[in-house]
């Protein structure tokens, strides 16, 4: 096959990706109309699946326990912990806060499991005092989840739709002051939320994330006894399964919660690695999607899909240009003369960093106390940072093709 | 996960700017972009083969029954 072919098929890679990022942009500035009204009926139970949890569960409890809605409680699912997590969660307020504990050996099965358990328990225990299970809505939060105080305000009414089965709310970095490096997952989250989240509710396939997703319990329902798959990205395959079954999916902008961010880069990428192969496993999902989906939202979600294919093939793009540049240093100083042109600067600037204002644009409408520079510049930061998903992604694939499947999950800082 | 920008993409502008037989490198540089160029078009491939797939699964599914093509409505099925 040509040369030539070759390379400019590598260039379609990033025009596809560039235009399919640029039109979810515009698609994302739509406004969505808006389901007014609550459903004062509505039970909220906050799933918080916990796995040695003692230093950050106190304050997310604190947080649930102080929401103004009178009509929710969190049930800690205490994965077999060694250490303080169960007490912590005895010493709450036991009308807003249950407790279900987990033994060894049936614990310590992944986070899929342990949600499977909590539910399955609030649906045989009588917990739920014989409420409609379309009226009761369960939201997973992680132990370091706080959620914003009017989370249950923001996302009742898009429960008013008889067909939405699970909400997606926004994720933010509590520590983003922390470094650069929180800064910059905390701006990772604003744009896959604000760009990506908001404009897939106009094409039917918005993603449910692990932390802040809110879910219809006759939702779960419908996906049999056991909701959660054992999935390294359970969340990812739930989403799908729901739209697969008919249900819609939204994402809420108007409400948060805010995580820990990793501040330490090789644990990023490590955690970056476990959700690449859990987006591996979720190729099974492919004739589901395929038989079961509407047409745009199916080829959306093959798309997303498909992403670690593209990250792979993209990551031999800056590799390439590396040595490009390593290889045209050299050139010109043999030469005695420079090899490049004006026009070699201003291209790969344009390529390159043209998405930045986008995002740094998206991420000051968050962070108002951002300069309008601050913003450019860490936009411009963004789009190296992206770059950690290549070895992530390359770490991943090796962790498939050498069948481990185990993760440690990722250590509270 | 969405695809990045890649700075790699401009290659062909170093091309532009300086003949590749002047330049070390470029002969790798230019290996390791087509590998990539050779994988989107396997990929293009794959999307295609899934396209035909999906086609031929909701063709057949709507010969057997016309109403299994459309979106299942759950919650009115769940719904007194």
């Amino acid at each position: 096959m040509s040369d030539e072919l070759l390379i400019w098929a590598s260039i379609a890679i990033i025009v596809m990706a560039g235009t399919y990022n640029f039109g979810l942009f515009l698609l994302s500035r739509r406004r969505l109309p808006h389901h007014s009204g609550s459903g004062e009926d509505r039970f909220y139970v906050f799933l918080l699946a916990c796995l040695n949890e003692e230093r950050v569960l106190a304050e997310s409890l604190a947080r649930i326990t102080a929401l103004p809605a009178g009509n929710c409680v969190a049930l800690v699912i205490d994965d077999a912990s060694d250490d303080r997590t169960a007490e912590i969660a005895r010493t709450a307020d036991p009308e807003r806060v249950w407790l279900h504990q987990r033994h060894l050996p049936d614990a310590r099965r992944g986070k899929g499991a342990a949600l499977n358990d909590g539910v399955r328990l609030l649906r045989a225990s009588g917990m739920l005092g014989g409420r409609d299970p379309h009226d009761v809505i369960v939201c997973v939060v992680d132990a370091d989840g706080r959620l914003d105080r009017h989370v249950i305000e923001a996302v009742d009414p898009f429960f008013n739709d008889r067909l939405t089965g699970a909400t997606q709310i926004g994720v933010r970095m509590y520590n983003r002051r922390a470094g650069l490096l929180a800064r910059l997952q905390d701006m990772e989250f604003v744009v896959y939320g604000d760009i990506f989240q908001s404009a897939r509710r106009f094409i039917g396939s918005v993603g449910m994330g692990g932390n802040g997703q809110f879910m219809r319990l006759s939702a779960l329902d419908s996906l049999g006894e056991t909701p959660w798959s054992d999935s390294l990205t359970e969340d990812l395959d739930l989403g799908v399964r729901l739209i697969a079954r008919g249900w819609t999916n939204q994402h809420c902008t108007t409400a948060a919660v805010s995580q820990q961010a990793v501040l330490d880069l090789r644990r990023l990428i490590r955690q970056r690695s476990r959700w690449f192969q859990g987006h591996l496993q979720s190729a099974n999902l492919v004739p589901l999607i395929l038989r079961e989906v509407p047409g745009r939202a199916a080829m959306d979600l093959i798309y997303h899909l498909s992403s670690p294919v593209l990250i792979l093939l993209t990551s031999l793009l800056p590799l390439s240009f590396m040595v490009a540049v390593l290889g045209t240093v050299v050139g010109s100083v043999q030469a005695g003369r420079p090899l490049v042109s004006t026009m070699w600067f201003l291209g790969p600037y344009l390529l390159s960093f043209t998405a930045a204002y986008i995002y740094g644009f998206v991420y000051r409408r968050r962070e108002t106390s951002l300069g309008v520079l601050h913003a450019v510049l860490l936009g411009h930061v963004f789009v190296f940072y992206g770059y950690i998903w290549f070895a992530a992604g390359w770490w991943g694939l090796w962790r498939t093709v050498t069948g481990k499947r185990t993760w440690l999950k990722t250590a509270r800082s | 996960m969405y695809g990045r920008s890649a700075v790699g993409s401009v290659l062909p502008l170093v091309g532009l700017a300086a003949a590749p037989e002047m330049v070390p490198g470029i002969p790798v540089a230019r290996a390791l972009q087509a590998t990539a160029g050779a994988g989107f078009l396997l990929y293009c491939l794959v999307v295609f083969g899934l396209l035909v797939a999906r086609w031929r699964l909701r063709a057949g599914a709507t010969a057997t029954d016309p109403s299994a093509a459309g979106r299942e409505d759950l919650a009115a099925v769940d719904r007194p």
